[in-house]
């Protein structure tokens, strides 16, 4: 039994070690990161990945978990997929989005559309970091610990400041790409994307932005 | 201990399927005059009532709602800002009074005002004739939650929140 209690403690302990602590970063280390960053985000040319989507609902103690697929080129192109445990696509291609769930399609205008360029530009700059230091969406703090960075971005537009308390960018220990992005709610209740098998500045079909 | 709980009403079972011990995904399809919604709804019964939330297909969430055990009160929650207002609010709980009340035998038996049908794929299709709504639920494929592989490579970071604040 004494064993027993030793392991259970153990076990409760050890993960409490290994989490580290970041700290926030001064402002002249925030500038050179952000620099950094976006230097590094500008000679990204594409990406894929595939990805995992958690969400974590308090209300039900559970939470819901989606995966899909993402491919990115710099010439402004993102297709965005989902493939369990449903299919839905959304594509941004010549200043339209395509969105097809099921066999429904529809396209936007992103001209014509104030939310879907805002929806663009925050999906765009959260997977690649870019444009950190644009003041228009966000307020940013950078934090750290040793060579792993995270942006804390707290939303200034009215609409995102009622829907998201922060949301969270992690960046590998390169600072190339984003490897992990935290969406919380006012409430808590968080939604987590972590990106995996990422590939940059490898060639990518054009028939990924079109959606059929 | 899993104990899956067989929705019923005496001895019709609800549409609606629920679980006590794991979620029940829905692929859900809202569609009204001039705005539509596509995304998931996830139930799970906790302490006898329903408890659920409806997320866009990018996870964010436009309501969370509760059902009492009687299954005779709804109550909204952390409604998305643009409906989040009360008229609103009443269609929606309303309309989610009606759903997860709804039987395999009175849904015949509805009223011209909202109409539920179960469609050949088992897509529950209800329409609320008097607003114009359209809503669609059918069950996911993956209602099994997979276990994950990524804690293995990925360093544990805690922020210190007061400082982020």
């Amino acid at each position: 039994m004494k064993r027993f209690l030793i392991i259970i403690l153990m076990l409760a302990i050890i993960p409490a070690m290994m989490a580290q602590t970041m700290r926030k970063a001064t402002a002249a280390e925030t500038k050179s990161m952000v620099e950094k960053i976006n230097s590094m985000a500008a000679s990204i040319k594409t990406i894929s990945c595939s990805f995992t989507q958690e969400k974590e609902v308090s209300m039900l103690n559970d939470k819901m978990t989606s995966k899909g697929v993402m491919y990115y080129t710099n010439a402004g192109k993102l297709r965005w997929e989902y493939t369990s445990p449903y299919s839905y696509i959304f594509v941004i291609n010549n200043n339209k989005v395509t969105m097809k769930s099921g066999s429904k399609k529809s396209t936007v205008d992103m001209s014509s559309s104030k939310l879907f360029q805002a929806i663009a530009r925050i999906m765009v700059s959260s997977v690649t970091g870019k444009s950190l230091s644009n003041s228009r969406d966000f307020d940013l703090t950078m934090y750290c610990y040793n060579k792993q960075w995270c942006a804390h971005l707290v939303p200034k537009e009215a609409n995102m400041k009622k829907m998201f308390k922060y949301i969270r960018l992690y960046f590998n220990t390169s600072h190339t790409m984003v490897y992990k992005v935290e969406m919380v709610e006012k409430n808590g209740d968080t939604t987590t994307i972590r990106l995996k098998n990422i590939e940059t500045n490898k060639q990518i079909s054009n028939s990924k932005f079109s959606v059929n | 201990m899993c104990v899956a709980l067989l929705a019923r009403a005496g001895e019709c079972e609800y549409l609606m399927q629920t679980d006590s011990v794991k979620l029940t995904n829905y692929r859900v399809q809202l569609q009204a005059r001039n705005a539509s919604l596509d995304g998931m709804c996830a139930i799970k019964i906790i302490d006898g009532s329903i408890k659920g939330v409806v997320v866009n297909d990018f996870g964010i969430k436009a309501f969370a709602f509760s059902i009492s055990p009687d299954r005779k009160k709804v109550t909204l929650q952390d409604v998305l800002p643009m409906l989040d207002h009360w008229y609103i609010k009443r269609v929606i709980k309303n309309d989610l009074k009606l759903l997860f009340n709804a039987t395999s035998c009175n849904i015949s038996n509805q009223g011209k005002k909202t109409t539920i049908v179960v469609l050949d794929d088992g897509t529950i299709e209800m329409n609320n004739n008097k607003y114009n709504i359209k809503y669609l639920f059918s069950l996911t494929q993956d209602n099994e939650q997979e276990e994950n592989d990524y804690q293995d490579d990925e360093p544990q970071f805690e922020i210190d929140d007061e400082t982020a604040e």
